[in-house]
This record gives structure tokens, sequence and C-alpha cells, in this order.
């Protein structure tokens, strides 16, 4: 999915926003989704899509890593049975899709460091490549995305330059940027994810069918005035 | 909670608006966004997933 919108002349853009964060099952459900309600929409190439910063868990203490069943039994509560359950359903619906998750290899992390990294990313146009990227690693490939080397290494995949990924990753360089997408999903109400927005005018929650991400695309290029920037 | 639609109108609905677009249940407008689908679609929230 482009991260450019081309526009031709006649038409206007349609602006998307999705906050997601890479450790967030329904978020790359929800992108294949939308990728796929882009593909059929008439006006596809007018659309943008922005990727925004949401960390699920910002307390999750920095350095922590723990196998993914063992965060959500201690989140929950829940037994061992309920994760596996719970997470046995996700894993279905994401197989429908396309992707196959692997929750026995997943690793929880706290995510500033992967989202500095996806706006490094983003000043270079690879925003959206970055965000992917990221979401394969940590529910399919098992990668621990808070590690430095490994990010370097994903950033590097993507086209982001190694010196750039590791110069970032040295400072605090983009957590202002993280920082502030938090802050305007806190604005806008946003408490899950993922959360599309369009054109500032539209707001869709959650992974919801492609059918009714195409209604909302065209709901919102439909709507008359100037799109919000 | 009522208001103005504007499906006809095509101007944008007020914060507290109910806006009637074929296709999606009828849902009220919080801080500006009118919200589309359904309501109870998985999201992942507070570092757990539906």
């Amino acid at each position: 999915m482009r991260g450019r919108a081309l526009r031709v002349s006649g038409e206007r853009p349609l602006r998307v926003e999705v906050w997601s964060d890479v450790v967030c099952p329904w978020c790359y459900i929800g992108k294949r989704r939308l990728e796929k309600a882009v593909e059929r929409f008439e006006h596809a190439e007018n659309v943008e899509v922005v990727w925004r910063s949401f960390q699920l868990d910002p307390s999750h203490a920095k350095g922590v890593r723990m196998p993914v069943y063992d965060m959500l039994a201690a989140k929950t509560g829940g037994s061992a049975e309920q994760v596996r359950a719970m997470t046995d359903r996700v894993k279905a619906l994401a197989a429908d899709e396309g992707l196959t998750y692997d929750f026995d290899r997943a690793v929880a992390v706290n995510t500033l460091d992967a989202h500095r990294v996806i706006h490094l990313a983003g000043t270079l146009g690879l925003g959206a490549e970055a965000h992917e990227r990221l979401l394969r690693a940590h529910l399919i490939e098992g990668e621990t995305v808070d590690d430095h080397e490994t990010l370097t290494r994903l950033a590097t995949e993507v086209g982001v330059p190694e010196d750039d990924a590791r110069r970032v990753l040295a400072g605090d360089e983009y957590a202002r940027d993280v920082e502030g997408d938090f802050s305007e999903a806190r604005a806008l109400g946003i408490t899950g994810v993922p959360f599309f927005v369009l054109d500032r005018a539209y707001g869709v929650s959650g992974a919801q069918p492609v059918d009714t991400l195409l209604a909302a695309l065209t709901t919102a290029y439909e709507r008359e005035g100037t799109p919000a920037r | 909670m009522n208001g103005p639609t504007s499906t006809e109108s095509g101007a944008a609905p007020q914060s507290g608006a109910v806006l009637d677009v074929p296709g999606f249940a009828p849902l009220a407008v919080p801080s500006g966004l009118v919200i589309l689908g359904a309501e109870d679609a998985p999201v992942c929230a507070d570092g757990r997933c539906a």
C-alpha cells in the first residue's frame, strides 16, 4: 500500500490514518483488510495511508521480555487454557488473511523503540513498510522487537540506512513523535487499536470486515468539503 | 443522543449528532469524529486483545 497519494487531476485525496501497535494481532488483520478495501476502492489512487503510533502498554518496563502467553495470563488473570483459547480465535482469523501467527514464539516487549524506528522510516517514505515488517517480525517470526540489533536489521531490510537506525536507537529521537501520536489518539477518543481515521472526519474502530472498510472509504470520499489536514 | 442528520445536506455533522448513513447503524459522534461500522469489532486495548 502506497504511503504517498497520487492524485488524478480533478479528484481529491483521501487520507486514512491508522493507529496501530506492532504487537497488536488485530492491527495486522485490520491492515490486511484495509489493503483489500483500498484495492477494491474506485479511487484507490487517491488514498494516502499514514501509520500512527499507539503503544498498547506503555507501562511495560523497558528491557523486560516475556513470552506473550505469560504476559496475557498475567494481564487477564486467566488460565493457560483460557489464554490459548483467546489467541486461537485471533490466529484463525489471521489465517483467513494469510497471516500465520506464532504466539508460542512471540515475545512481549515495550514497543517505544520500535515506533521510533517506524517514525524514522516514515521520514524516508518507508513508514508503511517498516510497520508491516515489524508486525510480521513480532507476530509471525518470534523476533524481539525491542532489541536494537534486531530493530536495526529489520529497518535496513525495508530500506532505512543502517547508520540512521543505529543513531536513532542510541538516542531518543522521535520519542516525542510517538508520544504525539498517542496524545492525538486520546484527543480523538481512541482507546483501542486498530483505529482508522478518514480525513479527520470519520472513525472506524477495530478489525472491521473488508466491506465495512470499503463503505467507509466511499462515505469519506463522497463527503463534501475540503478534507481536514 | 439526537440531532440533525446530515446525509442530504452533505455538511459535516456536529459533535453529538446522529448520522444516518445507508449501510451503517446510526451512531453518536464523540470528539468530532463520525464513527462508522460495528461497535463491537475486535480491538486490542489496555495491553489486551478482545
